[in-house]
């Protein structure tokens, strides 16, 4: 894979897609879990051009998944920060779920919106080591790399993930 | 504990979520609009930039920063350590002092809000108290300042046991550094708001902005808010005040995670972009509480070395032998009276075992303590770390470790740490 890699570098757009190719489906998927399906595209799409500009950073071929996966799940954390600066919506008693989140308009239409609530209560970091390590199966030691955290950062806070996902799907919400 | 039993630790609701995200397939157009994108897209190639253009890019960005120095001292430094309260308001009319996060107790809060540690958001223009960590947000409220340090609240949900509209009105004073921020309730409709409010609260301004430590200092008494030197491997806990400690200006916290505890000198707190490992091996000085530290194997396997016991004889004992280490005599000691021995570790230069440290570089290291499935520390050949192993009761220990980022003043650090770490409490829950 390095000359794919050593080529992409030199500007040859053609290997630069058939190093990524491999990549793109377990990319998307992440994204889709970190940001919702809406936005998974677009996610997945600039992580891909980041990784173009920046490919000389990568300095061994077999940790491109790695280098990958951090590149989209910063720009994942990016758009759910940002998400959290809209203005919150008031709590109305008639108006549902999301009480004190903003409630995006597709949600309801792909029958989820109850475990993307619930996940949209997660700090865009927690939400993050969840998913690296429950969807993308990685190690606390992978997670940990992917996001340069140290293994007790990420210990701590894929606790802290699980209290939210539990207290939220267990607790009376009145 | 295997990954399918980890997996069933999630709520099936969430666990059936991801099983159908990993299945789905982006959309079939996908790479080949990232191609065109890729296509479309300049991409600067750091090693042909033009002599002239880097230069220019240099002029630029000196003008830059020397634009941003005098903007920074036209409108006062973030960390002005004399903040003015009703000054430089936010736009919802509190004062950007005000706007952080400030951490807690959580003792006080009413049931079932009541817990180990809280966490108060402030922002612009309103406030949340997040109990024990668990990221829900109740006591949500309108803020504004209504007076001198005076704060108006109201309720905008019912959780917590307030009703929508419910009104308060406090008094705040914070320390002139503004590290510590104390609540007064004067009148409030929703008393288990007032409860769980009032008190002293500590800010917490971490690098990255997700952490949760308290970053700069002001002279003064502080506690730990997430770290429990009382956590074992497989029980983690959070925990406010479980370590306490006193410092004189200078000194900043930069890490409080459920197993480790960091002070750093101020100086390269401030320097620190918060982007590259703060506590890697001999690059900053720092005072580091590792939580349950055990003997780590040199084959650096992530286990513990086998016939190695766990106390801090056992651990001093293990140090003082250890085949990559060059030891100080050791040093009898009490930290608050509780039992501790301290030396300083040498990394020996002709130390050949290796260490995976890093996701691209693999580096020559002496590992020394390891924690169950959570963490290492090891030293880079010829570097040396002060350490003291405290005895905190209750069958647990905590190695602190002293590093230096200029080799030659460790000893001049170490004496300096010293009165610190001497402050240093575990007390018990």
């Amino acid at each position: 894979m390095q000359p794919l890699i050593e080529r992409a570098v030199r500007g040859d757009v053609a290997a630069f897609e058939q190093l990524v190719e491999p990549h793109l489906t377990p990319l998307y998927r992440l994204a889709a879990a970190m940001v919702g399906p809406e936005e998974a595209r677009d996610v997945t799409q600039e992580t891909l051009v980041t990784a173009w500009r920046e490919l000389h950073k990568v300095r061994r071929a077999d940790r491109l998944d790695a280098w990958l996966r951090s590149i989209l799940m910063n720009r994942a954390r990016n758009v759910l920060r940002t998400r959290r600066r809209r203005p919150e919506v008031a709590y109305e008693p008639m108006a549902g779920h999301g009480i004190g989140h903003f409630e995006e308009p597709m949600k309801h239409l792909h029958g989820h919106w109850a475990v993307e609530d619930a996940l949209a209560e997660l700090r865009p970091e927690d939400r993050a080591v969840v998913v690296l390590h429950y969807l993308a199966d990685l190690t606390l030691r992978q997670v940990a790399e992917t996001l340069g955290l140290r293994e007790g950062t990420v210990k701590s806070r894929l606790h802290a993930g699980l209290r939210v996902l539990r207290h939220h799907f267990a607790e009376d919400r009145t | 504990m295997n990954r399918a039993s980890l997996r069933n630790e999630l709520p099936d609701p969430v666990r059936r979520y991801f099983e159908e995200v990993a299945r789905m397939n982006p959309p079939h157009d996908l790479m080949d609009t990232t191609i065109a994108e890729v296509e479309a897209s300049p991409r600067v190639n750091r090693f042909s930039m033009p002599v002239l253009a880097l230069a220019a890019a240099v002029v630029v960005a000196l003008a830059a920063l020397i634009g941003f120095g005098l903007y920074r001292t036209q409108v006062g430094p973030p960390n002005d350590k004399s903040p003015s309260p009703t000054a430089d308001a936010g736009g919802g009319g509190l004062p950007t002092e005000l706007t952080h996060i400030f951490l807690g107790p959580g003792t006080s809060a009413p049931a079932p809000w009541n817990g180990t540690v809280a966490a108060l958001h402030v922002r612009a223009g309103s406030l949340e108290y997040e109990p024990d960590g668990n990221r829900v947000m109740i006591y949500g409220s309108r803020a504004a300042l209504v007076g001198d340090n005076r704060l108006q609240l109201e309720s905008t949900n019912g959780r917590g046991g307030c009703r929508l509209g419910n009104a308060g009105t406090y008094t705040y004073e914070l320390t002139p550094g503004g590290n510590f921020l104390t609540l007064t309730a004067e009148t409030d409709d929703c008393p288990a708001r007032a409860q769980a409010l009032a008190g002293v609260w500590e800010r917490s301004v971490c690098k990255p902005a997700e952490g949760y430590c308290l970053g700069a200092l002001e002279a003064g008494s502080y506690s730990s808010a997430i770290v429990d030197p009382r956590s074992t491997p497989s029980q983690y806990s959070s925990r406010y005040g479980a370590i306490t400690y006193t410092v004189p200006e200078g000194w900043a916290n930069f890490l409080d995670d459920g197993l480790n505890y960091g002070l750093t000198t101020q100086a390269e707190w401030d320097a620190w972009a918060g982007r590259d490992c703060f506590d890697c091996p001999g690059t900053r000085s720092l005072i580091e509480v590792l939580v349950g530290p055990g003997p780590a194997r040199t084959d650096c396997t992530e286990s513990y070395e086998p016939g190695v016991g766990f106390t801090i004889d056992d651990l001093a004992a293990w140090l003082t032998s250890h085949p990559g280490l060059d030891t100080s005599e050791v040093q009898d000691l009490t930290i608050n009276g509780r039992p501790a021995k301290s030396m300083t570790i040498t990394a020996r230069a002709d130390w050949t075992g290796t260490c995976p440290e890093d996701a691209n570089t693999d580096f020559v290291a002496v590992p020394v303590f390891y924690h169950q499935d959570s963490w290492h520390w090891a030293l880079k050949p010829e570097t040396s770390y002060g350490v003291v192993l405290v005895d905190i009761g209750g069958d647990a220990v905590v190695a602190v470790m002293i590093d230096s980022a200029d080799e030659a003043q460790l000893p001049a650090f170490i004496e300096g740490a010293m009165p610190i770490i001497q402050t240093f409490d575990f007390p018990e829950p």
